[in-house]
């Protein structure tokens, strides 16, 4: 049996799918019996959906700058010569 | 790499200015979080995505779509992020785990048979929408990632925030898988610490 202090290091492992089969039956064989566990795994998870939340969210609006479009431009002139 | 990204890859070769506008939309600030992760100040990030989307013009039709776009366009960025980065004298973050950096707090959590002494206690919201919509937990949030150390910062913001998968964070970083996985699991337990600070309940 797992300790607790087990389960919190692996708790990313556990989240991410990275535990083998035996540890993984081991991991919940331990969260079906610790509460606490239980608890401190699904704050675990929930802050990586807080944190993909976050990321997702978009940037302020951004405009071509004018290098950017004329870099923009003569890759466009070039794409139909030849490569190289 | 789906069929959608195909055609946008094609249609941006193609030279479709359309296309790259909605690339530029879609990643700038992407890949100013990607380069602010190396160079010290919001110029020098803004320098090294410029460099990077002059970089993607030029490579575009070289681009052999073994990893997906974004894992392309990051690892550009982080390539030319850690060139200024270098040049400026300043260490490369993640290039080593460093044993000291997450002296886990974990430790103090448990008892010396490993059992919880101080468990978690219950959040005031499972919900990931309305913890973000509590000013005082989302700025509790972005100062937790602001203030990891810097190989933790960057695993997460890889991850969790930009949600590459773990092959894609260690190519963009150039880390080990064992390295990515310790420094991801220092970062995310002191995430939630600090979330567990705004919105945990004393009452179980």
């Amino acid at each position: 049996m797992s300790t607790c202090r087990e389960i919190a290091a692996r708790a990313t492992q556990h989240l991410d799918g990275e535990l083998g089969w035996s540890d993984r039956l081991r991991y919940w064989a331990h969260l079906v019996a610790c509460a606490s566990c239980r608890r401190y795994v699904r704050q675990m998870r929930l802050t990586t959906e807080v944190l993909r939340l976050l990321g997702e969210e978009t940037g302020p609006p951004t405009t071509l700058d004018p290098t950017l479009r004329q870099a923009a431009r003569e890759a466009r002139s070039g794409a139909s010569a030849p490569m190289d | 790499m789906d069929s959608a990204e195909h055609r946008h890859l094609d249609a941006l070769i193609a030279g479709d200015e359309a296309a790259f506008e909605e690339l530029v939309a879609t990643y700038h600030h992407r890949l100013f979080r990607v380069a602010r992760l190396y160079v010290r100040t919001d110029a020098q990030a803004h320098d090294v995505v410029q460099e990077t989307w002059l970089a993607v013009l030029r490579g575009l039709r070289g681009f052999e779509r073994r990893s997906s776009l974004k894992t392309w366009l990051f690892h550009i960025a982080a390539n030319r992020a850690r060139t200024h980065a270098v040049r400026e004298g300043r260490m490369v973050p993640v290039s080593a785990l460093a044993p000291d950096e997450g002296a886990d707090g974990e430790a103090s959590w448990f008892d010396d048979r490993g059992r919880w002494a101080e468990p978690p206690m219950a959040w005031a919201s499972s919900d990931p929408e309305a913890l973000l919509l509590n000013g005082e937990v989302r700025a509790a949030l972005t100062r937790a990632i602001d203030t990891l150390p810097d190989g933790q910062r960057a695993v997460v913001v890889l991850r969790d925030l930009e949600g590459l998968d773990a092959p894609a964070a260690c190519n963009v970083l150039g880390i080990s898988e064992t390295n990515q996985r310790v420094l991801l699991h220092r970062g995310r337990t002191k995430v939630r610490a600090a979330l567990a600070e705004q919105v945990g309940r004393r009452t179980p």
